[in-house]
């Protein structure tokens, strides 16, 4: 019995933590299907989110959990529709591999900017649930964990609508498609591109909002980027539900191989696995075989 | 005229000489300002800031101000490296305050020791006195002294299952060692021990192969910010344990982040601002004022190095390291802003009493001194 509540414990923290890294990895695919190009400041994306609400909008100016949400979301489609202007816009025309060292070097710009304007100190917060969870038979789940769950689930749906039912979500998956066409088409490719940066750092803000509570804000959250980034190519790149089951397996894996085989080396295990997938099976699990040119 | 333009001359030169004399005497300092462990070099600095304005509102020391160089070693040791080789070539420092990573001393260890430099060292692996280096002292709590006081008070308590959580890097690892060996001392071995990464945010794997060791204590040896997440973590899946931390738990800020759940638990520490005595709230009231914060452990610990080392050059008359060496390692009973007596043995440890702490209402409360003897 103790020993089912243990391995119990272990699926809900492999869970929650792997529909973030899902979150993450989401946020990766949008603007990977819209541009062709990983967005490597998306870990960056997260934490800058995740300062927002916490440094500034809750702490500093100290607004309810809903309002510092929204209001996050609105700066950080902002920020990409700006940032998308500067990094990717003067490229757009460079092969992929410039416009992926340009995000590189956006991430290094927004962890130093993060340190000046907030600080060394991680910003705590406790968001709507602080450290409160459920205990069932011995297996205690934050209540932080569910809320997550539950997040991510809503968000794929509204996702799937939103690409599969309106106009602007079949003229951005056109784009993705093939931007020429599009453009042939009437399609606002570049407009359609802004939002797409918009919604994939909105993602990214609510992914630091989420995580706030449970983690902290500080640069090291930017890290939770290169595991959104091997569940993107476990999940298979450009696949919105291959993304969540990426995620999902990543953190199954990381909290499993971390109890029974090293605490230590779980993440090079991970790593690992990521490795295995681009030799073995590049298009990941549910990816379809396109031929991706990095 | 040619007496003239010899008087001129020597007027010159002894202006010039002046100029010389008052040029600053530079005391060098690291830490991490960037990276994951920037709040420490942060705390350090403000330290540092306060020294600086003390030493030389006090004159100076041999007629000139003195300047500290804070650089950043990013908490690694290639960035402590960098950061020690820019201090001692280019900024010709009379000694290195720091780092406070026992990881980052032991890789300037080899710099210090060929070029004959002071360092007064923060981190608190055994290994960095253990190493030999007549350059080094540390002014800060080692992890023997830690070990075993954590463990004297455990067992004083009738607790005799002990589980170990410990960081990788050199501290943790050296910690991990310094437990065993005091466990064992008592004829006792741990049920369990684990460990994670800095920078690590998710410990449930850790900590449940803990629970399934069924432990009575368990001891964790790591720093700020895994300990809050440590903390709430183990309030979680382990809240039946009585917890012992590391010195981090009792920063002011470790305890905000843990929002709570480092309640009740206890640790060794070098210092608590809420030690009475009147030479630490002096320090306290400073501090808030200036930085709307109490001082945390490193401010304390990086201020009264700076307050010794510029002592000891006034005490040698000279910025000849090996004289300044010489008369820091004679400094007996220096009390410090940190409530502790710093009396300086010949491993060059200056620390040989610290305090053990309960969190109790969210303030790191004093439960006693211990002394080495």
């Amino acid at each position: 019995m103790a020993e089912l509540a243990i391995v119990l414990q272990q699926i809900v923290a492999g869970l929650a933590l792997g529909s973030i890294y899902g979150l993450v990895a989401l946020g990766y695919n949008f603007i990977f299907n819209a541009v062709g190009i990983v967005n490597l400041a998306q870990g960056d994306f997260v934490m800058l989110g995740g300062y927002i609400y916490g440094g500034t909008l809750t702490l500093l100016l100290g607004l309810p959990f809903l309002p510092a949400l929204l209001l996050t979301a609105i700066a950080m489609a902002i920020f990409g529709i700006v940032s998308q202007r500067i990094v990717y816009y003067p490229l757009r025309d460079a092969h992929p591999r410039m416009v992926m060292l340009s995000t590189i070097a956006l991430g290094i710009f927004l962890k130093n900017i993060s340190l000046i304007a907030w600080g060394t100190y991680p910003v705590s917060v406790s968001g709507l649930f602080g450290q409160r969870g459920l205990r069932i038979a011995g297996v205690s789940i934050l209540y932080q964990y569910i809320f997550i769950l539950v997040c991510v689930i809503i968000l794929l749906a509204i996702q799937q609508y939103f690409f599969k039912k309106t106009t602007l979500g079949k003229s951005m998956r056109a784009v993705a498609q093939d931007r020429l066409a599009a453009m042939l088409m009437g399609i606002d490719a570049y407009k359609m591109i802004a939002i797409t940066f918009a919604y994939s750092s909105t993602l990214a803000a609510i992914g630091g909002v989420l995580l706030a509570p449970v983690f902290m804000v500080s640069q090291v959250l930017a890290n939770v980027g290169l595991k959104g980034f091997a569940a993107c190519v476990i999940g298979g790149w450009g696949d919105i539900t291959g993304a969540v089951i990426g995620g999902l397996v990543v953190g199954l894996v990381e909290v499993f191989s971390a109890s029974y085989i090293s605490s230590v080396y779980k993440d090079a295990i991970v790593f690992a696995i990521l490795i295995g997938f681009l030799i073995f099976r590049p298009q990941g699990i549910l990816g379809r075989a396109t031929e991706v040119s990095l | 005229m040619r007496r003239i333009v010899g008087l001129v001359l020597a007027v010159a030169l002894m202006a010039t000489c002046s100029v010389y004399a008052a040029d600053p005497v530079y005391i060098g300092a690291m830490g991490a300002i960037t990276g994951g462990s920037a709040i420490s070099g942060e705390q350090a600095s403000q330290g540092l800031i306060l020294a600086e304005e003390d030493i030389n509102a006090a004159g100076g020391v041999l007629g000139r101000p003195v300047k500290i160089i804070m650089e950043d070693s990013r908490g690694l040791p290639t960035g402590g490296v960098t950061a020690a080789r820019k201090l001692i070539f280019q900024d010709n420092v009379v000694g290195i305050i720091g780092c406070h990573q026992s990881t980052v001393v032991m890789a300037i260890e080899p710099l210090i020791r060929q070029e004959g430099v002071i360092c007064m060292a923060k981190g608190s692996a055994d290994m960095i006195t253990a190493a030999g280096n007549p350059w080094i002292v540390r002014v800060r709590e080692y992890d023997t002294l830690a070990a075993s006081a954590k463990v004297r008070h455990a067992l004083d308590k009738g607790y005799t299952r002990f589980a170990i959580f410990h960081n990788t890097d050199q501290f943790g690892e050296g910690g991990r060692q310094n437990l065993i060996d005091a466990l064992a001392r008592h004829g006792l071995e741990p049920v369990a021990v684990e460990a994670h990464n800095t920078g690590d945010k998710d410990f449930t794997a850790q900590l449940l192969n803990i629970r399934r060791a069924d432990p009575e204590v368990l001891i964790v040896w790591t720093h700020g910010d895994e300990h809050a997440l440590i903390c709430r973590q183990v309030a979680q899946l382990l809240p039946d344990v009585q917890y012992y931390g590391s010195m981090a738990i009792t920063q002011w800020s470790s305890i905000q982040m843990a929002e709570g759940t480092s309640e009740g638990a206890y640790t060794t520490s070098p210092y608590s601002y809420l030690n009475p005595d009147p030479d630490v709230q002096a320090f306290v009231k400073r501090h808030q004022e200036r930085f709307g914060r109490p001082p945390e452990t490193f401010t304390v610990l990086y201020y009264d190095s700076a307050m010794m080392l510029a002592e000891a050059i006034r005490r040698a008359g000279t910025t000849d390291r090996a004289k300044v060496l010489e008369e820091l390692k004679k400094i007996k009973g220096w009390k410090g802003v940190s409530g502790i007596e710093y009396s300086f043995d010949e491993r060059g440890e200056a620390f040989n009493e610290l305090f053990i702490c309960r969190i109790e209402n969210q303030q790191p409360v004093i439960i006693e001194k211990v002394s080495v003897n």
